[in-house]
């Protein structure tokens, strides 16, 4: 079986198959087969022996983000090459008044944590520099500046003081 | 003393709980709705809940805390750091209910707890402080007021809080246009976290270090200073990397922050743990910063190269102990240590603040559930921790999650153990400073011992233009077990150990124990 997958954005291809025993496995990269020994500690911690190196696997799938792959500590963001491009056509197709009118996601300024949105900066109509904070959101304690990345006007306001936000949330919407 | 109260939560409740069970008192927590199942609770003799997750209801409010000290029976209350830890009215409070604080007493608690009448005091005992307003800024003061003010301190300034601690309720104002907003940040900031709105502004040293003395003081006017700890590492102004000693004090400033720290501690009349913080400039001077009037998060390096225990000390000090019985007791040797004399450090020590942030995001807060958890161990590790595996992070508090100390007999060797036990920290479900530490302290720049507290931001940007270089030996493990992962069919795949992996989400849990019973079984 050939799996590809974007690995920190580049794309890799690998050939695995299964060995004559249970864990062992004919891995193929780069055209060279290799002997890997893989271990399932859990169903996303894996002791990898490839040719008798020792590498320890932790996949770590946090609920907002990309599956990320940790190779001995060092995090490495995996995507699987099939689960891509459908997934960025079926948004399209889906159609719907949102998507309608494209708003490109670099002109939404989004919540990066749950928390409490502390105050609104800025009010539509309001032309923004680069940089300029528009949101403050409240978060361990912290109060953490959002600030706008383009220059422009605010389109939408998408929440009030007090409000609490989820990860994700579209807070102000900047459009030209 | 029989029973104690911890009046905080997280990983330094814990660490109380530890000192109060190897000496024999018992322990008292208390918990908001949203700490029903951390580990202090679960850890502790007894339980209390004092209110709703948000601290102003439950953890910052006195009458919640000295209600359940009366229900519970106990005679004592440790504050922890942050909350209450250095409000005068708690340690009052505490008093007139008749339990023993732990802790100083409340007038040197008022008089170095406010940020601007501690440096009158260090100026009273001669030592020179960071120059800034006298007084803290009028809660009614004008844009015209703020800007007036700010021209005497002169720009880059800070604007710090006068009850602030844990770089809450500070701001960096480089420009003059910028000073309302930061002011109005910091207030409510600091009103939020401490109850204290007052803000004064201090000059903003460059290429400085943040060098701080640990001390301690008894009930007979005896105040002792320890070896330094070196607390430059710090993003957002709190600190994300403490060790001891400095790599960069000299013998001969050394001498001199200890004797500054020790008139300092005099001048207050100080009882129990405390620590004087300050800024040394690029040419070795040094200036008074502030004081912590309570137990400081990096305490533990302090313990690890002295052997003291510094929570057991705060416990027999607020008993009546003199300080040269507590360090003799506490370096497990005969000789009684006279009075005013060093306790000698024995080695490195390295702590690394693990914060439920993600650097890669300007160190935003990322709370959420740890799926997985081991934490490191071995020779000269600590891993003082107030995390378990399955544990939702709460957002309603300091994302502080776990400390790791490494001690070593060299700063070398305390760094490639460092290195060594963050690369055996797994941690996941949630973004933290882990990874990032790891590679922090493993870089020619730390093991030079060149930084200031501008480090971190610079090194944020230098690894920035680093994230583009390929690390082609990771990416290709990661690609091979990605495709395993995806590729493998997990039951065909069980391995010689018996153990197989599992699918589906919802049978999960119970699988992992199940795996885990086997695995323990086969010990």
């Amino acid at each position: 079986m050939n799996v590809e997958m974007a690995v920190n954005g580049r794309l890799w291809k690998v050939g695995v198959e299964q060995g004559d025993r249970p864990g062992r496995f004919t891995v193929v990269v780069k055209g060279r087969p290799r002997a890997v020994d893989a271990a399932w500690i859990d169903a996303d911690t894996l002791s990898l022996l490839d040719r008798g190196v020792v590498h320890n696997v932790a996949v770590d799938r946090p609920a907002n983000g990309a599956m990320r792959v940790g190779v001995d500590g060092r995090m490495f963001e995996v995507v699987p090459a099939e689960s891509r491009k459908p997934g960025a056509a079926r948004m399209s197709d889906s159609g719907g008044p949102a998507s309608s009118v494209a708003v490109p996601a670099s002109h939404v300024v989004k919540a990066p944590m749950p928390g409490r949105v502390v105050r609104v900066l800025v009010a539509v109509g309001d032309r923004v520099i680069p940089r300029q904070a528009v949101v403050i959101v409240e978060a361990m304690k912290m109060e953490n500046e959002l600030r706008a990345s383009r220059e422009g006007t605010v389109k939408e306001i998408g929440v009030r003081a007090g409000a609490a936000v989820e990860t994700g949330a579209a807070l102000v919407v900047i459009g030209d | 003393l029989n029973r104690l109260l911890i009046a905080n939560r997280g990983e330094i409740a814990v660490r109380i709980i530890r000192t109060c069970r190897d000496i024999g008192l018992s322990t008292v927590a208390v918990y908001s709705e949203a700490d029903r199942t951390s580990l202090h609770v679960r850890l502790a003799d007894e339980a209390y809940a004092i209110g709703p997750e948000r601290a102003s209801e439950s953890y910052l409010r006195i009458d919640k805390l000295i209600d359940a000290a009366r229900r519970a029976g106990a005679d004592a209350v440790h504050p922890g750091y942050g909350f209450l830890a250095e409000n005068p009215q708690f340690a009052e409070a505490c008093i007139s209910a008749g339990l023993t604080f732990i802790g100083p007493g409340p007038e040197s608690m008022r008089v170095m707890g406010s940020k601007t009448a501690a440096r009158g005091v260090a100026l009273g005992a001669g030592v020179p402080v960071v120059p800034g307003t006298e007084a803290p800024l009028s809660e009614d003061a004008s844009d015209a007021d703020l800007q007036a003010a700010s021209g005497v301190v002169g720009y880059p300034l800070l604007v710090k809080a006068v009850a602030g601690g844990g770089g809450k309720g500070m701001r960096v104002v480089r420009m003059p246009a910028d000073l309302p907003g930061a002011v109005r940040m910091a207030r409510s900031e600091a009103q939020s976290s401490f109850g204290d709105g007052h803000v004064y502004f201090e000059r903003l040293l460059d290429k400085a270090r943040h060098v701080e003395v640990q001390i301690l003081g008894d009930h007979y006017g005896t105040v002792v200073p320890f070896v330094e700890r070196e607390c430059s590492i710090q993003r957002r102004h709190q600190k994300l990397i403490e060790e001891t000693p400095s790599p960069v004090a000299s013998p001969e400033l050394r001498a001199r922050l200890m004797a500054a720290a020790e008139a300092i501690g005099r001048a207050a009349g100080y009882l129990s743990a405390g620590t004087i913080e300050f800024l040394v400039d690029s040419r070795g001077e040094f200036y008074f910063l502030e004081m912590n009037t309570r137990l400081q998060v990096e305490h533990p390096i302090t313990e690890a190269v002295t052997g003291v225990d510094f929570v057991r000390a705060q416990i027999e000090i607020a008993q009546g102990a003199k300080l040269e019985e507590v360090l003799a007791g506490a370096s497990g040797s005969t000789d009684v240590t006279p009075a005013g004399t060093r306790i000698p450090a024995r080695g490195h020590a390295i702590e690394v603040r693990v914060y439920a942030e993600n650097p890669d995001e300007g160190f935003l807060p990322w709370p959420g559930q740890i799926t997985h958890l081991r934490a490191p161990s071995g020779p000269g590790i600590r891993d003082d921790s107030g995390a378990f595996e399955g544990w939702m992070v709460p957002t309603a508090y300091d994302p502080l999650i776990s400390k790791v100390i490494a001690w070593a007999p060299t700063r070398d060797a305390a760094i490639r153990r460092m290195v060594r036990a963050l690369a055996e920290y797994d941690l996941r479900g949630i973004r933290t400073t882990i990874g990032f530490c790891r590679d922090l302290i493993a870089s020619p720049a730390f093991g030079a011992a060149e930084f200031d507290t501008t480090f971190v931001d610079r090194y944020v940007e230098e690894r920035g233009h680093g994230a583009l270089q390929h690390d082609e030996e990771g990416e290709e493990i990661a690609a091979i077990a990605g495709a395993l992962c995806l590729a493998a069919d997990p039951k065909a795949a069980t391995t010689k150990t018996g153990v197989s992996p599992t699918v589906g989400s919802g049978t999960r849990a119970e699988s992992l124990w199940a795996q885990r019973a086997r695995l323990e079984s086969l010990r």
